[in-house]
């Protein structure tokens, strides 16, 4: 390895910044990149910032006082949408889409439609009491239920998801563990992503999988698919988190540090389009974080022929940089 | 207040190359090569590192390697524990020497 290459892979650990970093724009343009749109093959739904937990990482500022929900009428909307496109994924993400009183309905409409259908769940909600119905639905129509899951260590989690969680995770998981999910053969997927309890990037993924699949099953006999690691963005209550603990500079240079041009063909944002629990697109559920809408137009899905066109401009800012750090984020 | 040590200056380590470029190019190849993922993995690399920058009393190499577990799935848990080995054992060779101690005094007395 190159001494300067070696010398500087020791120093970056540190976090310490000595400059403040490029804006993302500025890195693409100088490195010769474009970010633009692939085919468009996942449609992202978020149905709302009501959620049972106010996680101090949460991007989006979901939370139990949130008003936006989406509405049956929109609800229709995005139905024709998917009709009209016919997406190959269509994930369904929140806030808690769990509380979202249309849910069961909009599983049942959308399945039919996209060869596979995602939910997010942060895993709490499912050990509220009231989400047999919800779980059977899954289950009939074979959801992969993608489970937040930030830490093996307790303390670490409850840091991020707020106290007594980590007990609920367990159940949560249990919960779906006895109707099938993440059992072999029984085609019933759940996925777990751990984000970092902090102001620091994720560890590799298939080291985290492999402790992760140890540890659940050693010591509570939890099994699951698959363990994806991201970085949490700094956006919502996370930048406000970095920005109060005076971590946000150091932060964000730890993401512009670890650009890696390899990341950008499989960014997400180049596949997959979103539309919020008002009906509008964006290109990532970052950017409805930001306000950035699709292509930077505010567009209905009611507008919509179909999936945007390859090729497309899509919107970006500094926050842009998570996705591209280290590994990526896809 | 001033102080010998300035957390910037971990960033200005390349800077050592910059005279005796060739052993420096060695250690530097060296290191990368230990901390790579070998028997022992990553992670269980960097708790070591930070054990032993305790032992030490690396303020550069804590700040280090402090971050590099947190980035590899570790907990203040697990450091904690791994700066109580570093103690264990700087103790311990101290207090080993303890046998020479005894020796030496039962030499001498009756």
């Amino acid at each position: 390895m190159h001494v300067k290459q070696s010398l500087q892979k020791i120093s970056k650990a540190s976090g310490r910044k000595s400059t403040p970093f490029e804006p993302f724009r500025l890195t693409l343009a100088r490195k010769g990149l474009k970010l633009e749109r692939g085919e468009t093959k996942t449609l992202q739904l978020n149905v709302g910032l009501l959620c049972n937990q106010a996680c101090r990482h949460c991007h989006l500022n979901a939370g139990p006082d949130r008003k936006e929900v989406l509405n049956s009428e929109t609800m229709d909307e995005v139905v024709a949408y998917a009709q009209r496109s016919q997406y190959d994924t269509i994930d369904i993400t929140g806030g808690a889409p769990e509380l979202n009183p249309n849910l069961v309905s909009l599983i049942e409409r959308l399945t039919p439609l996209a060869r596979r259908i995602m939910l997010r769940s942060n895993l709490t909600v499912l050990t509220d009491g009231r989400r047999d119905h919800l779980i059977d639905v899954m289950k009939a129509h074979r959801v992969v239920i993608v489970a937040s899951f930030p830490s093996l260590n307790e303390s670490q989690t409850e840091s991020q998801r707020g106290q007594r969680v980590f007990g609920t995770l367990i159940s949560g998981l249990k919960r779906l563990n006895a109707v099938g999910y993440g059992r072999d053969d029984s085609g019933l997927e759940v996925n777990l992503v751990s984000k970092p309890t902090g102001a620091f990037l994720p560890p590799a993924q298939d080291q985290s999988e492999k402790r992760f699949r140890k540890v659940l099953y050693q010591k509570w006999g939890l099994v699951f698919n698959n363990l994806f690691n991201f970085a949490n963005v700094p956006l919502g209550r996370f930048r406000d988190w970095l920005l109060q603990s005076g971590n946000f500079e150091q932060y964000m240079y730890r993401l512009a540090s670890n650009f890696n041009p390899c990341t950008i063909e499989g960014v997400m944002c180049r596949t997959l389009v979103l539309v919020s629990w008002d009906g509008y697109l964006y290109d990532c559920d970052f950017n409805l974080a930001k306000g950035l809408f699709l292509g930077g137009r505010q567009t209905h899905v009611s507008e919509m022929a179909g999936p945007p066109e390859p090729g497309s401009a899509i919107a970006t800012g500094d926050h842009c940089y998570t996705c591209t750090a280290g590994a990526g984020f896809t | 207040m001033e102080s010998y040590y300035d957390p910037k200056d971990l960033r200005k380590f390349e800077e050592i190359g910059q005279d005796a470029s060739g052993l420096a190019k060695k250690f530097f190849d060296y290191y990368g090569t230990v901390f790579a993922e070998g028997e022992l993995t990553e992670r269980e690399k960097s708790l070591i590192a930070l054990a032993v920058a305790h032992a030490v009393q690396c303020p550069y190499c804590i700040d280090a390697y402090t971050q590099a577990c947190l980035e590899k799935g570790s907990n203040l848990g697990e450091m904690t524990e791994a700066i109580h080995v570093a103690v264990a054992i700087r103790g311990g060779a101290s207090l080993v020497h303890g046998i020479q101690m005894r020796n030496v005094a039962q030499k001498m007395s009756m």
